[in-house]
């Protein structure tokens, strides 16, 4: 998948997780730019990440991860 | 696994055991202070339920930020394991995703515990079985 595809994809799974049609990430969004957006939300994006791309993310990149651009570099390491 | 407890987050801690004591349950541990997780843990049983009453007592505890999101409310199954580093490996494999990772807790005596989120049914406990 290219970086476009993937951030397609993400956007789909947040506009489902957060059931708001409106959200667009993009590579400099942060948690703090989406309402709701917490903790036990961002476990919950990782978890429907890693089914819907078929990967799993090691520890330390779940909780060091800054913003949806290193997100997307790392499902586009983790696909290959 | 077996079920240890359900896990019941909410505000006001002593008022609570007081309308879950109405209700029957009767407390077998007393409230502990977990310093670790910043809250106030309490066990009650009732016909062979068992609760954990857990309530923030820190403003950035554990359960801060879920409470401000889904009040009082329960939030957690606890299951038993006799080793908590394979279960939680096999349930990663499943796809949980560790949400704290296993840690002594001072309301289950010394007991490790870890929680974990699977996406489509939310948080578990994992408590390493024993007395």
């Amino acid at each position: 998948m290219t970086r476009e595809e993937i951030l397609a994809k993400i956007n789909e799974i947040f506009r489902d997780l957060f059931d708001d049609d409106s959200i667009t990430v993009n590579d400099a969004t942060v948690a703090s730019d989406v309402d709701g957006w917490d903790s036990l939300m961002h476990i919950t994006i990782i978890g429907t990440i890693e089914a819907e791309f078929g990967i799993k993310f090691p520890m330390k990149d779940i909780v060091g991860m800054k913003n949806v651009g290193q997100l997307v570099d790392k499902i586009s390491e983790l696909s290959k | 696994m077996k079920i240890h407890h359900l896990g019941y987050l909410v505000k006001k801690h002593d008022k609570a055991l007081k309308e879950f004591e109405k209700l029957g349950f009767e407390v077998t541990q007393d409230t502990v202070f977990d310093e670790y997780r910043g809250i106030d843990i309490t066990f009650l049983a009732k016909e062979g339920y068992v609760i954990e009453i857990v309530s923030p007592k820190e403003k950035d505890s554990v359960v801060s930020e879920l409470f401000k999101k889904i009040g009082n409310s329960p939030y957690h199954i606890c299951y038993e394991t006799d080793d908590i580093e394979k279960s939680a490996a096999e349930l990663s494999q499943n796809g949980y995703v560790m949400w704290e990772e296993p840690h002594e807790a001072v309301a289950m005596g010394g007991k490790r515990v870890c929680f974990l989120v699977h996406p489509f049914m939310g948080m578990i406990e994992l408590v390493e079985a024993g007395e």
